[in-house]
């Protein structure tokens, strides 16, 4: 776990910045399936910002990975190439296209662009989304090397996102009423996310298990890993539980808090253990 | 172009390390830094006869390797800045201090264990081929630091001629990088992806 502790601000941004950016697809689902009054959609609005920090909080962690955040302007030139760099171009799109969301929903100014804007910022959160997975797909890589990478970054950001939607709506104090076209798409969503996150961890700790180097054996990385992958995805399972029996039993500001810290908390034990699981084909260890 | 590349004696290498402590003393590297690797690759146990007697199957050989300077590196390909870079002169990959940020993502992606990042410098580093006595005409400081003269460094075309492109084990597949490592196995030597032994100074490598 050494590997997972010295990956800390990457494990902090590839938890924060998926999830910010899948509350933005719960949003756009809350405008499509709900109905909200005008007092309403200015609390939500002014609520707004919060994703967009949880994003950029991840964001901002990222920089401390880098050794010479200084030279960051240069991650352009890798575009198309370098993984990384695609990741980092979508990301930075995302953000921004975000930030002008925030900047005019704050200003009272979104009006009849709303809806198109949030699928815009949503689309774009779950392409950052899969990017952020992708990047880590890595041929030399072994156990990271996998579809199910990008896929279980998906998850999470569909899983966490909702729950972090459902608290901002009710940070925004929607009612019972407003949010209860919601519930259905809501489920819906979380439980994809759940799904997804369950195969992709699933399938990843199987495929690891089973992989090995003259340098360390797949098997001794997951037992090592296990306690983090495990306690990690039992939270994000009680997260999808948590906001399912809510949206049944009616959203409460509660639910939303709890739901949302296990989804965060349990997606970044999930990514600690990820890079504690790296197995490279030849003879590097991180 | 001129495709640099090293070759490596495996019959002969005693797994002394004088190659990797003259990189050290030439690069003035840190206590926790080494562009040169000496690999000890063990395996092998006891096997019952079924006769009353026992026989051994253990074996031990030594590789060493620095930056392989491949024909198609992992470490350029991800590389977000272009500071990992193949020098389009001599094939000599290095790093441009100038434009990296030191994510580590070429250390994750390199097989050989190559390039890390240096914190304190605020780069990645590596095994640069001793570009600066390669300019000169000169050997690798590694190559003639060798007692045993099992490195030697030239050419591709040289070094292709006395071995086979890095294929033995604790090594992967040469088809991930095509790396610029010419090599004379053993006797004892497995196969590159052998899971007969393993390496068994792993503290001292990485």
């Amino acid at each position: 776990m050494e590997t997972a502790l010295a990956e800390l601000p990457l494990a902090v941004f590839t938890t924060l910045a998926p999830v910010g950016a899948g509350a933005f697809i719960a949003l756009a689902i809350a405008f499509a399936a709900g109905k909200f009054s005008d007092e309403q959609l200015k609390a939500i609005d002014k609520m707004t910002l919060v994703p967009f920090v949880v994003a950029a909080i991840g964001f901002i962690a990222s920089m401390a990975h880098a050794a010479n955040p200084a030279h960051a302007f240069g991650i352009f030139t890798g575009l198309g190439s370098s993984p990384l760099s695609n990741e980092v171009c979508i990301g930075m799109v995302f953000m921004l296209v975000a930030l002008v969301y925030v900047i005019l929903a704050l200003a009272g100014k979104l009006g009849g662009a709303r809806k198109g804007l949030a699928i815009v910022v949503a689309v774009l959160g779950a392409v950052f989304a899969l990017f952020v997975g992708a990047a880590y797909m890595i041929p030399t890589v072994q156990s990271w090397d996998s579809v199910l990478v990008p896929l279980q970054m998906l998850g999470f950001a569909l899983a966490g996102g909702v729950a972090l939607g459902a608290l901002v709506l009710m940070l925004a104090k929607v009612g019972d009423e407003a949010f209860a076209p919601l519930s259905k798409p809501f489920t819906y969503v979380a439980i994809a996310g759940g799904v997804l996150a369950l195969v992709g961890i699933i399938g990843f700790a199987a495929m690891v298990s089973g992989q090995a180097n003259a340098v360390q054996a797949g098997s001794a990385l997951l037992g090592v890993a296990a306690p983090c992958l495990v306690i990690g995805t039992i939270l994000i399972v009680v997260s999808v539980v948590e906001v399912v029996l809510a949206c049944r039993k009616g959203m409460a500001s509660a639910a939303a808090i709890r739901a949302t810290v296990e989804a965060i908390v349990g997606v970044f034990l999930v990514r600690l253990a990820f890079y504690a699981l790296y197995l490279s084909v030849g003879v590097t260890m991180m | 172009m001129t495709q640099y590349a090293f070759y490596f004696d495996n019959s002969r290498c005693t797994g002394c390390k004088t190659c990797e402590l003259a990189c050290k003393d030439y690069k003035d590297l840190d206590q926790n830094t080494a562009y040169r690797k000496v690999f000890d690759y063990e395996g092998g146990s006891w096997e019952d006869k079924g006769d009353g007697t026992y026989e051994t199957t253990a074996f031990v050989y030594h590789v060493s390797m620095s930056c392989n300077h491949c024909d198609d590196p992992a470490c350029t390909k991800v590389c977000p800045t272009a500071a990992m870079h193949k020098d389009p002169e001599t094939g000599l990959v290095s790093v441009d201090a100038d434009k990296c940020i030191g994510c580590g993502y070429c250390h994750m992606a390199c097989p050989y264990n190559a390039p890390k990042v240096d914190r304190v410098l605020g780069h990645s580093v590596k095994c640069d081929g001793c570009a600066e006595r390669v300019a000169a005409g000169k050997n690798p400081i590694c190559v003639d630091s060798c007692p045993l003269r099992a490195l030697d460094f030239g050419t591709v075309e040289e070094m292709s001629a006395k071995g086979e492109r890095a294929n033995i084990a604790p090594l992967p597949e040469s088809s991930y990088t095509h790396p610029n490592l010419y090599i004379k196995p053993c006797d004892e030597a497995r196969p590159a992806g052998s899971a007969d032994g393993s390496v068994i100074n792993v503290k001292e490598v990485m």
